[in-house]
């Protein structure tokens, strides 16, 4: 569980960290091919470590709002809600914002996410 | 950013009927573009014809391509989507550009209209809302 010292919003870590109705919905649109939805979930594991690492330490105002604002749709697009909430929270904070801490919770969120993830690919 | 090609972006399409829309997507994060073409390729009247990842490879993919409706993501890092549909309609008129964007507010609507996008979609909506944007931005007048 990620705790929440820095007193950031408590949407952030009250956001559930994964919401399997999204990826069943999903399902449904691409003609109940689960496989389809494994590889877009595969391609969201793949790709949020880059965009999370183009959040660490970076200080350019513009690529972290481009950054985030990536991870917030493609996280949503798969369930991933809580890394969704942080990583809109550090949109609306790129430009003139304090987004450290976000940033810190983001890169936590990205393991827990990961993990629920391919728990839900590995059940049947 | 990575380069990891998804089997939903790169499987083959379905057999598609002669009078099939063909689409251009556009969008820089491969989670969405591989949401997206798996979408697009479940409805047979859609033929996804291309797919490019940023807003400056698009003007050249869509000039190219000349497919009846663009997907294009608003909000890209270097050239954004309103500044690639500037560049595409600036070159072809007749473009049907419908504008993706996680953003569901007057302004952000407003803007695509202003840009002269034919339809609007927002990230969080189904997938019927978004085929049915796509196939009424082809019925639109070129």
């Amino acid at each position: 569980m990620i705790e929440n010292p820095l007193r950031l919003p408590p949407e952030l870590t009250s956001s559930p960290v994964f919401d399997p109705a999204v990826l069943k919905n999903l399902i449904e649109m691409v003609g109940g091919d689960r496989e389809i939805v494994n590889d877009i979930v595969n391609t969201w594991i793949e790709e949020s470590p880059s965009l999370v690492a183009m959040l660490t330490g970076n200080t350019d105002a513009d690529a972290l709002y481009n950054a985030s604002h990536t991870l917030k749709s493609s996280s949503r697009s798969v369930g991933a809600m809580r890394i969704g909430a942080i990583a809109e929270q550090i949109e609306a904070s790129a430009r003139g914002g304090e987004v450290h801490a976000s940033v810190a919770l983001c890169a936590a969120a990205l393991t827990e996410t990961t993990q629920a993830l391919t728990d839900w690919q590995s059940s049947r | 950013m990575s380069e990891v090609r998804p089997r939903a972006e790169t499987a083959e399409s379905k057999e598609r009927p002669d009078d099939s829309i063909s689409v251009v997507l556009v969008d820089d994060s491969i989670t969405i573009r591989a949401m997206l073409t798996a979408l697009l390729r479940d409805n047979p009247e859609l033929d996804l014809v291309g797919v490019a990842e940023d807003g400056e490879s698009s003007v050249g993919v869509v000039l190219d391509l000349r497919p009846d409706v663009v997907i294009m993501d608003m909000q890209m890092p270097g050239i954004s989507g309103v500044e690639a549909a500037g560049q595409i309609l600036a070159r072809w008129p007749d473009a049907r550009i419908v504008m993706n964007t996680a953003y569901d507010d007057d302004e952000t609507k407003t803007l695509a209209e202003e840009i002269g996008a034919v339809g609007y979609i927002t990230k969080g909506q189904r997938a019927s809302a978004l085929i049915k944007t796509v196939l009424d931005a082809a019925k639109e007048p070129s």
